[in-house]
């Protein structure tokens, strides 16, 4: 599942694009292509090259926004737009108690997309103490999803739970 | 009356008294006394010249026998006399001796248990005494320790209160925090997503 395309023509990130350090990687690819480019410009006929290779992430980006970067306007508006990206994209962490799979990315980042901001960015951390549920940090925020907020903020029913419980063990 | 008066007075009183005197004291009855004394004379001469063959020494020795046995007869009655006395005084003192002794045994006894029992109860009141001391030294250690107590489980049970959700969280971490998937979080992950979706934007939106 990717984005719809944009009716106005601008560029979309594809859900497989998760966290700055993927844009940052797009954005050396990139750059390996465009140098690539250039030199191919001054090549000479008949010396050989070396092409450079495309990952998973930008073919994703290149097939979503249908571009064809051998051609040097969608090129440099993938550029600039990687480079918009890996400037001013919103990015939030979320941390976990565990390594999340990519499906369970994939979700979470596409409802993020639909939700939160078209362009966010996720970045996963790990803090294994949350056994349960995940804290959201944002730019000045951090919102504490984890099951121990959880049990605090509901501690009267838990402590009603627990004493009800011993209270029965006890008879 | 005149001087010569009073010296034929006393002249007359001193010749009356010689005349009495001479009266009933006359010289001549010493006459008697002297014939006497001249027989006494010659009897006492008599007896000296034969005293000495009257106590010869036949006489004597038989005065010394009759003596020795008259003093044997009177040291024997004597000792008998003195060996039923000594016998009667020996037992007398024994008998004394062993009263005395009794007495001052049973006196020394009754003192002693007297003693005994002022000890024991000495002794007694020193236990009673310890006793009471031990049972309310017991008695404040018992109270010490349910105060102490009592505050160390308030103590425990304010601890778990203020450390509820992290001691259960810590719990259920380490009972089954392996087995937990994250997949199966997702929906309230989302849920608490959604919940707070306004205030993320806000802040995205404001972020620097």
């Amino acid at each position: 599942m990717e984005p719809s395309s944009d009716k106005n023509g601008a560029l979309q990130l594809p859900y497989s694009i998760v966290s700055p350090a993927n844009v940052n990687r797009l954005v050396r690819e990139l750059e390996t292509i465009d140098n690539f480019l250039s030199q191919a410009a001054l090549r000479q006929g008949g010396t050989p090259v070396n092409l450079p290779r495309s990952g998973q992430l930008l073919t994703d980006f290149i097939n979503l926004n249908k571009l064809n970067l051998l051609q040097k306007d969608d090129l440099k508006k993938a550029r600039a737009f990687m480079a918009g990206m890996q400037k001013y994209a919103p990015a939030i962490t979320i941390s976990f108690s565990v390594e999340p799979t990519s499906v369970f990315i994939n979700k979470l980042i596409i409802w993020l997309r639909q939700n939160i901001h078209p362009a966010l960015l996720l970045k996963v951390g790990l803090e294994p103490n949350l056994v349960v549920g995940c804290i959201v940090r944002t730019t000045n925020k951090q919102f504490d999803f984890s099951l121990k907020k959880h049990l605090s903020q509901h501690r009267d029913v838990l402590y009603k739970l627990l004493f009800e419980t011993t209270a029965e063990a006890k008879t | 009356m005149t001087l010569w008066e009073l010296i034929a007075a006393v002249v007359v009183i001193i010749g009356l008294g010689i005349v009495t005197i001479m009266v009933f004291f006359p010289r001549g009855s010493k006459k008697p006394k002297t014939l006497k004394g001249a027989a006494q004379q010659n009897l006492d001469q008599d007896v000296e010249e034969n005293i000495l063959h009257i106590f010869d020494d036949r006489y004597r020795e038989e005065l010394k026998n009759r003596g020795r046995l008259q003093f044997q007869q009177i040291i024997s009655q004597n000792t008998m006399f003195l060996q039923q006395d000594l016998r009667l005084t020996a037992s007398e003192l024994n008998e004394y001796v062993k009263a005395e002794i009794s007495r001052k045994l049973q006196d020394e006894f009754k003192k002693y248990d007297q003693a005994i029992d002022d000890a024991k109860n000495i002794a007694m009141d020193s236990i009673e005494r310890i006793n009471k001391a031990i049972e309310q030294g017991r008695q404040i250690l018992d109270q010490q320790i349910e105060k102490e107590l009592a505050d160390s489980k308030q103590r425990i049970i304010k601890h778990f209160e203020a450390n509820m959700a992290e001691i259960v969280n810590h719990y259920i971490l380490t009972a089954v925090g392996g087995q937990i998937d994250l997949n199966s979080q997702l929906e309230f992950i989302l849920a608490d997503l959604e919940a707070n979706k306004s205030a993320i934007i806000e802040d995205i939106n404001n972020g620097a």
